[in-house]
């Protein structure tokens, strides 16, 4: 099975896996590294080397990211590639919540790519869903 | 419905070989019933009416399963 480790500014991973944990009922085998600013770089990739090391079972980790040019991201892409993980850098909580479904039945690469998608196509605006919603006389989420 | 309640249902749904579509009535049947964002984009509240269908292989008990899973939910669709 494809680990996911959820690595972000601040807080915000151990929140988003929180989250995602509290949706799922604890589904999920999914991890969070929060990278403080005041952490210096070498213990952060320490840090995130020794995670993937616990949590890759064989299926590879992908690394899912809150901003791609962040720390967190170069980070990752620093490492070495002896390691079997993708990186999708600029998630959000549809796709974190997808990658649960998605790593029971997926590969590591195909997953990622999946999710690349699902993150881009799930964001929306809700004027939108209004205008489709008074064109077809419904009332969408009413 | 809360994402929690679309998360079981999506869940539930992704263990049959059946594609399983969703509508809320009087609505088309347009929401994939394994994809937890298509769920909540339904605007599912609460004394709204479900359709829900199922074409497989295991057809009947999908539906009968989902059917079972909605009915149980409280009056907070919890």
């Amino acid at each position: 099975m494809v680990s996911v480790l959820i690595i972000a500014h601040g807080n915000l991973a151990r929140e988003l896996l929180d989250t995602v944990m509290f949706i799922t009922g604890g589904e999920g085998v999914m991890e969070a590294i929060a990278l403080d600013h005041n952490v210096e770089v070498e213990q952060a990739r320490n840090m995130v080397k020794e995670e993937i090391r616990n949590i890759d079972d064989g299926g590879g980790v992908l690394i899912m990211t809150d901003l791609y040019g962040g720390a967190p991201s170069n980070i990752c892409m620093s490492l070495q590639d002896d390691m079997k993980f993708e990186i999708l850098a600029g998630i959000n909580l549809p796709a974190l919540v997808k990658a649960v479904s998605l790593q029971k039945t997926h590969d590591l690469e195909t997953m990622a790519k999946k999710l690349k998608d699902y993150a881009k196509e799930n964001v929306y605006l809700a004027s939108d869903f209004l205008k489709e919603s008074d064109e077809k006389g419904e009332g969408k989420g009413k | 419905m809360h994402a929690r309640v679309a998360y079981k249902f999506t869940s539930l749904g992704e263990r049959f070989i059946s594609n399983i579509k969703v509508g809320r009535s009087p609505q088309k049947l347009e929401a994939n019933g394994k994809d937890i964002m298509d769920i909540l984009a339904l605007g599912i509240g609460n004394g709204s009416t479900l359709v829900i269908e199922a074409v497989g292989e295991d057809e009947k008990e999908a539906v009968d399963s989902l059917v079972e899973l909605v009915n149980s939910l409280g009056d907070d669709g919890d």
